[in-house]
């Protein structure tokens, strides 16, 4: 398990945060490598959510930087592009309640695949007048797919994702009829539907009845077997254990104590983490 | 006895009756052109302020931010008859300037700065979770606002928005004051007039052309408050079915518009 031969994902440095005086995230440094499931636990007000939040700035760090492949998130300019590459799933699930199911699926992928289509085609009307002139005659835009293409792919790909979650026949509902658990598998699908390299879920299954956390959590677990790199911020301990490869303890807006879920859930050696375990378990 | 003799004289004579019309036209387009310019003014105004208010670092937004803070508090802060003078007799005071013009930019811009408001209102009322969702989806600001966020507002806002509508239609009587014939004027002329020698008679006729659209305007904003309630839930059969009919149209469009385009790819 030593980390030289695996591709880094993320990279954080420094990260810290201040809400006013009040300091959330005091300088968080890790590295979060292709395929490995993080579990962050710890007490409330610890700074979990906040520093998932950080990682694909819905929260602004105060310092410090994120690096996805190389590209830092706290002050690049691409940032709608870096967090399409990053699923994010949220404690009140937070599905669009103007939209049935099948449209909160496809309405990222959709709207996307259509800004991107429209930058494309204005590159080739630009790129026309250059050669009309005589310049960049060898060079081409790649069409890439068109719109009728895109809907395609992306009902298609929907109703995979439905599928998978077993709700292809509530396509056509609205969120505000469907019991919590399934909205929140559809909010997890619904992040799925960008292909994220990275997912990030901020309590799960924290706002769920306690008879439909078993079915978010299998799906999650799902997920971690098919080798999808997560950071999941939690309160599951026992899921913590069975699903993460790596537990990050935090305490006052630091990383008290990481390691294996067995160092951490069997011998832990921080003062800090031995009261929360003894509170949790 | 007599008062019914004059409102039946009131509506049943020509001259009489065609001026009121004329009125109720003019009333009518004063009211219809200043909800638009206020609608298109106040949601243009308030998605200025919700952005400025979401990015407190950009300094990009502070100037126009202060421009609609300024028009917001400047409108709402000074009444609507003294905006009207300013405008018809200073501002727009141009010769062979329709006044009827001047009333609808008066009045588009006194009910952009209210409609703003109360849009803004519903804007913030929008759950802040939708839009960090559509952005963690890594949609642009704009993309989540007008797609996400502002369909949901609308539903909230439907009700102080019939009533911004509403106000204003009233309102637009105060352009008698600078000398347009609208309704109320109409009234006016018609019972100053020697024939009728009353005022009574003339005004509640004027009243009950307003009540009518006032009803009209108020069964209308119901009807849509309903029909947006149902929209998102449906727990009856009836409406999942509608639904569902609708979502399968949808699907199958999608299917449809590929094939085309695999058969001119081919073709070509």
């Amino acid at each position: 398990m030593n980390g030289q031969d695996r591709e880094v994902l993320l990279e954080v440095s420094g990260l810290t945060k201040h809400f006013g005086k009040n300091e959330v995230l005091r300088g968080i440094d890790t590295t979060i490598y292709r395929g490995e499931k993080i579990a962050v636990i710890g007490p409330s007000g610890s700074g979990k959510s906040t520093f998932l939040r950080c990682l694909n700035r819905l929260e602004e760090p105060t310092a410090g930087a994120v690096l996805l492949h190389g590209e830092d998130i706290v002050t690049t300019k691409k940032i709608n592009e870096c967090r399409q590459k990053m699923g994010m799933v949220f404690q009140h699930f937070n599905l669009f309640n103007n939209l049935t199911v099948l449209e909160n699926i496809m309405f990222a992928p959709v709207k996307i695949g259509k800004a991107r289509l429209k930058k494309r085609r204005a590159a080739a009307r630009r790129l026309k007048i250059r050669q009309f002139f005589g310049k960049d005659r060898d060079r081409q835009i790649e069409t890439g797919p068109s719109l009728a293409q895109l809907e395609k792919e992306a009902k298609d790909h929907a109703f995979e994702l439905l599928e998978l979650i077993g709700l292809a026949d509530k396509a056509s509902a609205y969120p505000s009829t469907l019991s919590g658990g399934q909205r929140q598998r559809i909010a997890i699908v619904r992040a799925l539907a960008m292909k994220p390299e990275v997912m990030l879920f901020d309590e799960p299954t924290s706002a769920l009845d306690p008879e439909m956390v078993g079915e978010v959590l299998e799906l999650i677990k799902k997920l971690a077997d098919d080798g999808m790199t997560m950071v999941i911020v939690t309160h599951e301990m026992g899921f913590a254990r069975e699903v993460a490869t790596r537990v990050m303890f935090m305490d006052g807006g630091k990383i008290c104590e990481e390691g294996p879920p067995e160092q951490i859930f069997g011998a832990p050696k921080n003062e800090r983490l031995r009261e929360f375990l003894s509170k949790v378990l | 006895m007599l008062f019914f003799q004059q409102i039946w004289q009131a509506i049943s004579t020509q001259k009489y009756i065609l001026l009121f019309l004329e009125g109720f036209k003019t009333t009518l387009i004063i009211a219809v052109g200043a909800s638009v310019l206020g609608l298109v003014l106040g949601t243009l105004v308030s998605v200025v302020k919700i952005a400025a208010q979401r990015n407190r670092r950009s300094v990009l937004l502070r100037i126009p931010e202060f421009i609609c803070n300024l028009y917001v508090s400047v409108i709402r802060g000074t009444p609507v008859a003294l905006q009207l003078f300013i405008m018809a007799f200073a501002i727009l005071a141009i010769r062979g300037f329709p006044l009827e013009l001047t009333a609808i930019l008066t009045f588009g811009i006194n009910s952009g700065a209210y409609v703003a408001e109360s849009l803004r209102a519903g804007i913030q009322s929008v759950d802040l979770g939708q839009t960090e969702a559509a952005r963690s989806l890594g949609l642009s600001e704009a993309q989540s606002m007008f797609s996400i966020v502002i369909p949901q507002a609308i539903k909230n806002v439907i009700p102080a928005i019939g009533n911004e509508l509403i106000a204003l239609l009233k309102e637009t009587s105060i352009v008698s004051m600078v000398g347009i014939v609208d309704l109320t004027n109409a009234a006016k002329i018609i019972g100053a007039g020697n024939e009728m020698a009353t005022y009574l008679a003339p005004m509640v006729v004027a009243a009950i052309f307003y009540l009518a659209v006032v009803y009209l305007l108020i069964f209308a904003v119901r009807a849509i408050e309903r029909k947006m309630k149902q929209s998102e839930q449906h727990i009856d059969e009836k409406k999942a079915e509608k639904c569902r009919v609708r979502m399968e149209k949808r699907m199958k469009a999608i299917e449809a518009n590929y094939q085309k385009e695999q058969l001119r790819r081919k073709s070509a």
